[in-house]
């Protein structure tokens, strides 16, 4: 360890690392714009000048590395006047149009002008104009605004790797412009939006929609792959304007994919179940929510004498809750342990960038979890015994929750026309809600609260702030509802009183609460027995 | 020995003399390489070159021995030597002649330095626009190929050794050591920060020297003479001779070699003629124009790096540019900055928007359209460029115009009173 001293402080750390980290740890800003941490040093903006004792001149911090006995400052006179400086340079040709730009509000040349700026322009030039341009499918560049950090530059070619964007011209007319023959297409393209320090790389389906202040941000984690990104929904009113990266470093780093990112269009787009239906004859008649369940309770009845007759099959999108809801109403109320995951083998490899960062082929989010919640407990009832009882009659009716735009193989769809009475939670009309005798209408992960497991065993929470349509139910009222239409007492609320039920039931979860999990999550077996969030 | 007042133009200067191998030869050439190789450890000839006290002759005046004495010896890497031909500095054409006129001499040192810190591979990194001279060059190369001096077990020493001549594309800022470790890498010529300096982390990651083509020329005659008589040449921490390059008003301008020490004022009176048509002389640039400008009254100066220090200025390069009475201070001053302006590579904040800023502003001086506040607003823009940027094009930019302003203040001022240039330039 070595120790040196920040305004006076004394700092202790270990030798080898940047300044600029040092100093940010202890809470002191120093503002800068090229720095990124995931992001090679490229020192080029200039304005995270320090002052070290026995240095000539200020230094620049984030390509100074701290060393035994340094003696810091960073609020001098020249510290000071070198980010005036810098600030000046920078706004000399930019264009000041704030008020229609849509990183105000989060802008850090907005921020550390108005901080560290000085008032007044004495540039009485012309101002450069160049024009904007369109990078690629999502992406565009509002050319004027652009400080040169070339931060985007290194994120393609150090994270994405791949060169999609490079400098082009020379000095003041340096331009951020696509490698020639490409476009801005890559999966992680998204990601150059959020570093952009200020308002020059835009995401053209967020552009000028609203500011920026009018957004709620909820933090949660993406269903859409295993790899469990954690992501920040922003949303106004009900709607999902963006999804950006929350910083985990030990999932996602800071960043998403496409993928994710856009994920809330496709369930946009679509029309959503919103009214319970029962199949009479050939027909499927709306009803309300309690004439589904009393529907289901009495069709369970009649076949829960055999043991296991009724079975449930969870879609690993779903919560660990909403499946520990769906199992525990099945053991309560159906004389069923026929219970499982629809666990699927990812068709599609895993895509692996330079440092790691992973868009995974198992597009489901919560394999891990619902092999927590089923497999471990009743080792001897999976998916492919369900599915074999299911073929040979034992199983006569059948609980299916899917709630995902994914199609189910034709397989099981087979299968299920074979049961005697299907009911299927969903969102979306589909073939599988074609042959059901009873749908229900479910929520989409971006509308739950509960928690997933990703791939590398990571427990994280889901949140939310959004309201799901009118109509649609979590699938743990659903389990609760039947359950208590057949004549049960169910103790649980919440997802959060399921999770603490579980974490009496599962040793994997012992000790452990949504609170505990904390920002980063709890990787089971690893450190749910420690307090508070791992680092 | 004091008395000499020629090394690296020596050959150059003698009539019918060639440039070829074997005029090389026969003046003495390769005998230094064949002592190094055969009876020198590299140790012994880094320490030669420290003896000798020879700095850099590209600009900078960093001492050669001392440089090259930084490579770590315990590093698994190679080891990169790199020539900066790129001579790009205005003002400054002694390179060049060098390379047309004696390239073994230059390609002996480069051979001896290369041979000091254990490097195999070394390169010529020439500006583009020496097409011709890097033809001469690869000619060269491609007889001390034949002749033994390049190659595998160079005289049968096991020593091995090869040179590439790499060609720029024509940028100011890739004759910058790093930008031109940058471009040789096949990227954009983007300076580097320092540290680590190229000595430790240069070229492809590996411990680096880079060194003028003036300075390397120099080797040979110590390796030859030693170390302690090129240090009995010129003045203390000055040693040996510069090529001073003298262009402008003057009747004889040209390349003249002389001891370290000579005056700025006997180089142009004695040596280069006098100013032209017996005009007054008005200012000197005396080592490239990146360096502050003398007034005539200044130019009893010594030509060594510590004397021009005293006077506000540097060596630099050694070119000399002569400016007479008739000159525009304003508007010679636009001519630099529009070279500034158009030379920076645009990566770190203060350059790419000081250069081009203070451009506009001299701009609007020189044609009438500024107040005496823009005098004082231009040489606040070079203070703030200054000690701010990644490399020293930041200094190269904002020294000359600091210089300017303030040894010819009198004339801005002129220009804004009139509210147009008083040369009707
Ligand atoms: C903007 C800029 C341009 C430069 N151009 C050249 C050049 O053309 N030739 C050169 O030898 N040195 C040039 N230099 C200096 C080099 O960075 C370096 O100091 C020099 O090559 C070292 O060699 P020396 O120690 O033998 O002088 C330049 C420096 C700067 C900042
Ligand atoms: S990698 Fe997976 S979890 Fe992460 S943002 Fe993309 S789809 Fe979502
Ligand atoms: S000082 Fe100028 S030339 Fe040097 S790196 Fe910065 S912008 Fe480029």
């Amino acid at each position: 360890m070595i120790k040196l001293t920040i305004d006076g402080k004394e700092v202790t750390t270990e030798p080898g690392r940047k300044l600029i980290d040092v100093i940010t740890e202890i809470g002191t800003e120093i503002p800068h714009y090229c720095y990124h941490k995931a992001l090679s040093v490229t020192g080029s903006c200039r304005l995270c000048m320090v002052e070290v004792e026995n240095a000539p001149k200020p230094l620049i911090a984030c390509n100074t590395i701290a060393n035994d006995g340094m003696v810091v400052y960073t609020d001098t006179e020249n510290v000071r006047k070198a980010r005036q400086v810098v600030l000046e340079f920078l706004l000399l040709h930019h264009p000041l149009d704030c008020p229609v730009c849509d990183k105000a509000g989060e802008c850090l040349l907005q921020d550390f002008s108005f901080k560290y700026g000085n008032g007044e322009s004495r540039f009485t030039e012309p101002k450069r104009v160049p024009p904007f341009k369109d990078l690629g499918p999502n992406i565009m560049l509002a050319t004027t605004r652009c400080i040169m950090c070339t931060r985007c530059v290194r994120f393609m070619k150090e994270i994405a790797g791949e060169d999609q964007l490079t400098v082009v011209d020379r000095g003041s007319k340096n331009q951020i412009a696509v490698v020639e023959g490409k476009k801005l297409d890559h999966p992680l393209a998204g990601n150059v939006v959020d570093i952009c320090p200020v308002g020059c790389l835009l995401d053209k389906k967020f552009i000028h929609r609203t500011r920026v202040w009018h957004l709620e941000k909820t933090n949660t984690v993406c269903g859409e792959c295993s790899a469990g990104c954690n992501i920040y929904v922003e949303s106004h009113n009900n709607e999902i304007f963006r999804i950006t990266p929350k910083i985990n470093m030990f999932v996602n780093g800071f960043w998403i994919c496409d993928y994710g990112r856009y994920s809330n269009e496709k369930y946009n787009d679509v029309d959503r179940l919103t009214k319970p239906k029962i199949r009479e004859g050939n027909e499927q008649k709306a009803v309300t929510i309690e004439e589904a369940a009393t529907a289901i309770a009495n069709n369970f009845s009649k076949y829960m004498k055999t043991k296991n007759a009724v079975a449930a099959i969870v879609s690993p999108g779903s919560t660990n809750e909403d499946a520990f809801a769906v199992k525990e109403s099945m053991r309560i109320a159906c004389n069923s342990e026929a219970v499982t995951g629809l666990f699927a083998e990812p068709e599609i490899k895993d895509e692996v960038f330079p440092t790691g960062f992973t868009i995974k082929g198992d597009k489901y989010p919560n394999q891990e979890g619902l092999k927590l919640v089923f497999g471990l407990s009743v080792p001897d009832i999976d998916a492919e015994s369900v599915l074999n009882e299911i073929e040979s009659g034992k199983i006569k009716a059948v609980y299916y929750v899917k709630n995902d735009l994914k199609e189910v193989p034709q397989r099981i769809l087979d299968l299920l026309e074979k049961v005697e009475f299907l009911v299927v939670e969903d969102i979306v009309e589909s073939p599988l809600t074609e042959i059901a005798n009873v749908i229900l209408p479910g929520k989409i992960y971006l509308e739950n609260y509960g928690t997933f497991i990703n791939y590398q065993k990571k427990l994280q929470r889901l949140q939310t702030d959004l309201k799901a349509p009118s109509g649609t139910k979590s699938t743990w009222e659903i389990a609760k509802m039947i359950a208590e239409r057949m004549g049960q007492k169910i103790q649980w609320n919440s997802a959060n009183d399921l999770f603490l039920m579980m974490a009496k039931h599962y040793s994997d979860l012992e000790g452990l609460s949504h609170f505990k999990l904390g920002d980063s999550g709890k990787t089971l077996g690893v450190d749910n027995k420690v307090n508070g969030t791992d680092g | 020995m004091a008395d000499i007042q020629r090394i690296v133009m020596a050959n150059i200067v003698k009539d019918g003399y060639t440039g070829s191998i074997d005029d090389y030869r026969k003046e003495g050439g390769y005998t230094a390489i064949r002592k190094v190789l055969l009876e020198m450890k590299p140790d012994e000839v880094i320490e030669e070159v420290k003896t000798s006290g020879v700095r850099g002759r590209g600009g900078a005046g960093f001492p050669m021995g001392i440089k090259w004495g930084f490579v770590p010896k315990d590093s698994p890497k190679p080891r990169y030597f790199l020539n900066n031909a790129d001579e790009g500095e205005p003002g400054t054409f002694k390179d060049r002649a060098l390379m047309t006129h004696d390239p073994h001499m230059v390609l002996e040192g480069q051979i001896i330095g290369s041979f000091a810190i254990g490097c195999n591979v070394s390169y010529i990194y020439i500006r583009g626009e020496f097409y011709h001279e890097a033809k001469i060059l690869e000619r060269a190369i491609k007889e001390a190929e034949d002749a033994g001096f390049l190659g595998d077990n160079i005289l049968g020493s096991g020593f091995n050794h090869r040179i590439y001549v790499h060609r720029g594309a024509g940028s100011y800022v890739c004759g910058e050591e790093t930008g031109l470790i940058e471009s040789l890498e096949g990227k954009r010529g983007w300076p580097r920060n320092k540290p680590p300096f190229p000595a430790i982390e240069g070229a492809f990651g590996c411990p680096t020297i880079v060194n003028n083509v003036e300075t390397i020329a120099n080797v040979p005659f110590i390796i030859n003479n030693g170390g302690a008589a090129f240090a009995a040449i010129g003045v203390e921490k000055g040693t040996g001779t510069k090529i001073y390059g003298i262009s402008g008003h003057v009747n004889k301008p040209g390349l003249y070699e002389f001891q370290m020490g000579i005056t700025l004022k006997e180089l142009i009176y004695e040596h280069a003629g006098g100013v032209r048509d017996d005009k007054k002389l008005k200012a000197v640039i005396p080592g490239g124009v990146s360096m502050p400008v003398l007034r005539a009254d200044e130019i009893d100066v010594q030509m060594d790096f510590d004397s021009l220090v005293k006077v506000g200025s540097h060596l630099g390069s050694g070119g000399v540019i002569v400016m007479d009475e008739t000159v525009c201070m304003v508007d010679a001053l636009l001519n630099l900055s529009v070279f500034y302006a158009h030379e920076s590579c645009g990566q770190c904040t203060p350059c790419r928007e000081g250069m081009p800023w203070m451009k506009m502003i001299v701009d609007r001086i020189e044609h009438g359209n500024a107040s005496e506040e823009d005098i004082d607003l231009l040489y606040d823009v070079a203070c703030n460029i200054e000690g701010r940027t990644i490399c020293a094009m930041g200094e190269a930019g904002a020294w000359p115009v600091k210089a300017f302003v303030t040894k010819f203040r009198e004339e801005f001022v002129e220009h804004v009173k009139l509210g147009r240039c008083p040369y009707n330039k």
